[in-house]
């Protein structure tokens, strides 16, 4: 039998997770290659920032890559000295990023090309289109090369905002280097949320003296991470298949009996966590549509909250006047005088208007899916190797993470994982969520492949 | 517990869920289908209008209906919203459990851990059901006994 090759295209936390999962899983001739772009593996939007203020959102004792090792971050961060380096003394303790993405890169390190036994390559350029074949997929690379493999996975992640040339918009993901703003500088914000936080604190850090002002349509915050009282939801607890209304009351029903128990709700939205992916499936399409438009952003500030430390920089903000939060609509957004003036509908109707000298773009992952840097989605989907879902919240994927094409076919040779298959699973933007879908694909994708002749 | 509520609920649901598609039942109807109370059945429908399961339409052609495909609704769900966490004791659920009179401490009850398991091997299989396959069911079950009495 001829060694079985997978592509994985996005080196990023999903992407390293589950060739992690694939090579500790698979059989030694098993071969994988990550196509990716940035030179750092396990980097991707989320991990990439070099910043000591840019702490992970979630606990140490939660970012183990692996579902069936929960400790495994955490005896990397103490067997490496790290945790001493950091500062951290229990697994409840709020890491840097750089920290986990060299935790990422360690999870894989044994089996990567020029470190370990050279079962990992990586290629890096960028992936602009894939497609599959009878015998193999295909994916063609910026520099018109194109490397074939048995099976491909799309890792891409979340789409980054697309900064064209001549944008009046700044890309969220920038380091101080390249964000170039001057300390006396205003600054608009879109988005109130975690990379709102970030860049607040990257400026603050820098030196900077000028306004910002943060906008989103409700200026809701995220809320803030607190010890949390273990609490188990099973799925004979959770009312699915019911309206959003319905499910509404029952959380709250819940939250109140909870804290009678002398809890929180920040337990409960914890304990359905396991269960978000089974609310959202049985959810009816009108009710996703409803809850897409009105109940995201209140569930994702409750879900994806900020670590103490930097919610204490951003009141902080707030408190000195340095930082406004404005809810409302953004209308036009052109370029005056060599400033930006923005136009703006304030929550309540009333019409507003807002000079400022650079505009960053932190509307996070509410993006759409195909308006990514790379269009490589964008591509896949007019060819027709890939379709998005009836809601145009993502890409089509079956249960197995297979992805289905214009015709309605699933592909037996393309795959996705992690937060581009939010369309079927909702929420696989943490790693707890993560970590145990890729534990399913790789699973599915060895089976495949010892299958193929 | 599969209380009356749960059981007249559900045989409402399959009552819908074999009507041709785009009719609407009245609750007499299904009331005198399957001897229900009719004011009984009436709060049955309300929560299960409330739950966003069905649909209720006032005046004439109007009536009951199931407000998504059958398939796609599952009998776990139905049961759920009208008997709560299909707990076989009352204790036996996490959330808006009652305790037992005698007991003294409900974390270390091992009838209560194990009823808790039984609970969730029901909740999986309910979840797994859904009507238009109980509905089915029922109808080709029907169907064979008619065939059978039909052959003696």
């Amino acid at each position: 039998m001829s060694p079985r090759r997978i592509l994985v295209i996005g080196g990023g936390a999903s992407g390293v997770i589950l060739a992690a999962h694939l090579l500790r899983e698979g059989d030694p001739d098993l071969k994988l290659a990550f196509i990716e772009r940035d030179t750092t593996i396990g980097a991707g939007v989320a991990y990439g920032t070099h910043e000591r203020d840019h702490l992970l959102n979630t606990r140490v004792g939660s970012m183990s890559a692996f579902a069936d090792d929960p400790d495994h971050f955490w005896h990397w961060l103490t067997a490496s000295g790290r945790a001493e380096d950091v500062g951290c003394s229990t697994p409840f303790c709020f890491v840097q990023r750089r920290v986990y993405r060299e935790y990422l890169a360690s999870v894989v390190s044994q089996w990567t090309e020029g470190i370990g036994d050279g079962r990992l390559k990586v290629i890096t350029s960028e992936c602009v289109d894939l497609a599959a074949f009878d015998g193999g997929v295909s994916a063609t690379l910026a520099d018109g090369h194109s490397v074939i493999a048995d099976l491909a996975v799309l890792t891409t992640g979340h789409a980054v905002p697309r900064t064209e040339p001549g944008s009046l918009y700044s890309s969220p993901w920038l380091s101080r280097e390249e964000l170039a703003i001057e300390p006396e500088a205003s600054v608009a914000i879109v988005g109130t949320g975690l990379s709102m936080i970030d860049n607040v604190a990257l400026l603050r850090t820098q030196g900077h003296r000028g306004s910002i002002i943060a906008i989103s349509r409700r200026g809701l915050l995220p809320r803030v991470h607190k010890q949390a009282r273990p609490f188990k939801l099973d799925a004979a607890d959770v009312p699915f298949g019911t309206s959003l209304t319905f499910l509404l009351r029952w959380l709250r029903r819940t939250i109140r009996w909870v804290e009678a128990e002398g809890g929180d709700w920040r337990d409960v939205v914890d304990a359905l966590r396991p269960h978000t992916q089974g609310l959202w499936q049985a959810l009816p399409e009108s009710a996703k549509r409803r809850f897409l438009r009105h109940g995201r952003t209140i569930w994702e500030v409750h879900r994806h909250r900020v670590a103490p430390q930097a919610d204490r920089s951003l009141r902080q903000a707030l408190d000195e006047g340095q930082l406004t939060i404005l809810p409302g609509r953004i209308g036009d957004v052109v370029l005056e005088d060599g400033r930006i003036a923005i136009s703006l509908r304030r929550r309540g109707g009333e019409p507003a208007r807002l000079t400022v000298d650079h505009l960053i773009d932190c509307t996070g992952i509410l993006r759409e899916p195909t308006s990514g840097e790379t269009r490589l989605v964008e591509r896949m989907i007019a060819r027709g190797a890939a379709r998005m879902d009836s809601l145009g919240f993502g890409i089509d994927v079956d249960r197995e993470c297979a992805l289905i094409g214009k015709d309605g076919m699933v592909s037996r040779r393309l795959y996705a994982a992690g937060p581009v298959t939010r369309a079927r699973f909702s929420e696989v933007t943490a790693i707890p969520d993560i970590r145990t879908q890729c534990a399913a694909l790789a699973k599915t994708l060895i089976a495949r492949t010892s299958s193929l002749v | 517990m599969l209380t009356m509520k749960g059981k007249y609920g559900l045989k409402a649901m399959l009552h819908l869920a074999r009507m041709p598609e785009g009719q609407r039942a009245l609750s007499e109807e299904i009331a005198t289908a399957h001897g229900i109370s009719k004011k009984f059945l009436d709060t049955i429908l309300g929560e299960l209008r409330t739950a966003g399961t069905i649909h209720a339409r006032k005046g004439r052609g109007g009536g009951y209906a199931l407000s998504r495909s059958a398939d796609e609704i599952r009998v776990g769900h139905i049961l759920r919203v009208l008997d709560g966490p299909l707990a076989p004791i009352p204790c036996a659920s996490r959330t808006a459990y009652r305790r037992c009179d005698d007991c003294t401490d409900e974390r270390t009850c091992a009838v209560r851990r194990l009823m808790l398991e039984v609970r969730n091997a029901i909740s999986a299989v309910l979840d797994e059901k859904t009507l238009a396959e109980v509905a089915d069911f029922a109808n080709t079950d029907e169907i064979d006994f008619r065939e059978l009495v039909a052959n003696l």
